[in-house]
């Protein structure tokens, strides 16, 4: 009888938290036997003791009922994780397997094309599951410890300060889903441009194949300048807004990353272009190029961020008045 | 079981569940073991399954409102629960909302909104 007994105590102790397992245990046992006593007198068999068991349910049930509603991320933070894995994972892969096919294209020994189809699938597998990983780990952070920053981002609920429906501060789901995922991307694969000592476009990493040599300096900013964007993205995640300082430091970084991009990315890349297609070169302005790239994405993003950034100025004055 | 049987299960359990700790701590006046309570409780018509009670007074203990001891002088060591100082507190406010529900649900359920 108490064989069964202790199975059952002991497959409930498997799923509950261990500092509170020797109680649990000692306190279902002892009333499985209450329990047995009473309906069965003082010599139960082993069809009784099953009975009772079978009423307790299944022992992973028992456990959880003991463990309350636990989440890794809990269901105010699940959208969110949701956009950013929904956008990422989309735009991971084919980052992936773009890089894969422009650097063998680029390749001075050629490409061996079956080969690197296999190559670009099992690097963008590992890529996203990397991405997948560092993703939900962010979040479940966030959410354990998710009193304090709620605490730190400002007080609670007041209807009275609800942002208007068309408040330049408002975050928008979509866009700061994009920028996490993005900001997350870039400073993952600069990590490991930093590991493999510059810029590779096979990105796999157990063979990173040829590298073309890229400034560390640079590297280590537009790592920076990512991840930065991701946790300012974060925060406003947290804080529901955009205020003219984050905003202004968002803008920034997304500035400084895009110089920085023109030393990691264009310059290298244009020079191997130039190395391995001779003919494009004399078609295309390559030496040009990356500075024409760098200028029209710095306007665009003056453009865009200084028309939020004027917004969000007139509803700070707007305020103050 | 249909899907409207199940939908009833659900919201059926739904409303005895604040329902339960009114219950649990209303009987702890006096220090029960755990079967003892539910058979205490099955006895004043209200059915609880293992499953749910012992875990519950767990959390109630954890949350200040039971206090614990384990009763080593019987052949077989045993738990005793009883209502704590702050359970008691609890237990007065609960009660006096659980009484104000109860005039307002009748009305609502009777239609007789003049009483």
């Amino acid at each position: 009888m108490n064989d069964l007994i202790d199975r059952y105590v002991h497959q409930v102790g498997l799923y509950v938290r261990p500092k509170e397992r020797a109680d649990i245990e000692a306190e279902l046992r002892s009333q499985i036997h209450d329990q047995l006593e009473d309906r069965f007198g003082g010599a139960p068999s082993r069809e009784d003791v099953a009975a009772v068991l079978r009423q307790l349910g299944d022992p992973r049930t028992m456990a959880a009922s003991y463990s309350g509603e636990r989440y890794l991320v809990g269901p105010a933070l699940y959208p969110f994780l949701e956009t950013v894995l929904r956008f990422g994972l989309t735009l991971v892969p084919a980052v992936v397997v773009i890089a894969n096919i422009v650097g063998a294209a680029l390749s001075p020994d050629g490409a061996n094309w079956p080969g690197l189809l296999v190559s670009a699938v099992f690097s963008a597998a590992q890529f996203a599951l990397l991405f997948f990983a560092v993703v939900v780990i962010i979040f479940a952070i966030i959410e354990r410890s998710g009193e304090q920053m709620r605490a730190a981002a400002g007080p609670g609920f007041d209807p009275l300060s609800l942002p208007a429906v068309d408040d330049p501060g408002a975050v928008d789901r979509v866009e700061s889903g994009v920028g996490i995922a993005f900001g997350l991307l870039a400073g993952i694969a600069m990590l490991y441009f930093v590991q493999v000592g510059g810029l590779t476009l096979r990105l796999n990493l157990s063979d990173p194949g040829e590298v073309l040599p890229a400034p560390a300096g640079w590297m280590v900013v537009l790592m920076l300048a990512a991840f930065g964007n991701v946790v300012f993205n974060l925060w406003a995640l947290v804080r529901r807004r955009w205020s003219l300082v984050t905003w202004l430091i968002q803008t920034a970084l997304d500035l400084t990353g895009t110089v920085a991009v023109y030393f990691v990315l264009l310059m290298p890349v244009a020079g191997r272009i130039a190395q391995s297609s001779p003919g494009l070169a004399d078609s295309l302005p390559l030496e040009e190029l990356p500075a024409i790239i760098t200028l029209v994405t710095i306007i665009l993003i003056a453009f865009v961020s200084g028309f939020r950034l004027i917004r969000l100025w007139q509803a700070r004055q707007e305020v103050r008045r | 079981m249909s899907e409207m049987d199940e939908q009833l299960d659900k919201l059926r359990l739904e409303l005895r569940r604040g329902m339960l700790v009114l219950a649990v701590l209303a009987q702890l006046d006096t220090a029960r073991y755990g079967y003892s309570l539910i058979q205490r409780l099955a006895e004043r018509g209200l059915d609880i399954e293992e499953g749910t009670l012992y875990p519950l007074l767990r959390r109630l203990e954890g949350q200040g409102l039971l206090e614990s001891d384990w009763d080593t002088s019987e052949t077989r060591p045993r738990k005793y629960y009883r209502i704590s100082a702050d359970g008691r507190a609890v237990l007065a406010a609960l009660s006096a909302e659980w009484q104000a529900s109860v005039k307002v649900m009748r009305r609502m359920l009777e239609g007789n909104y003049d009483e």
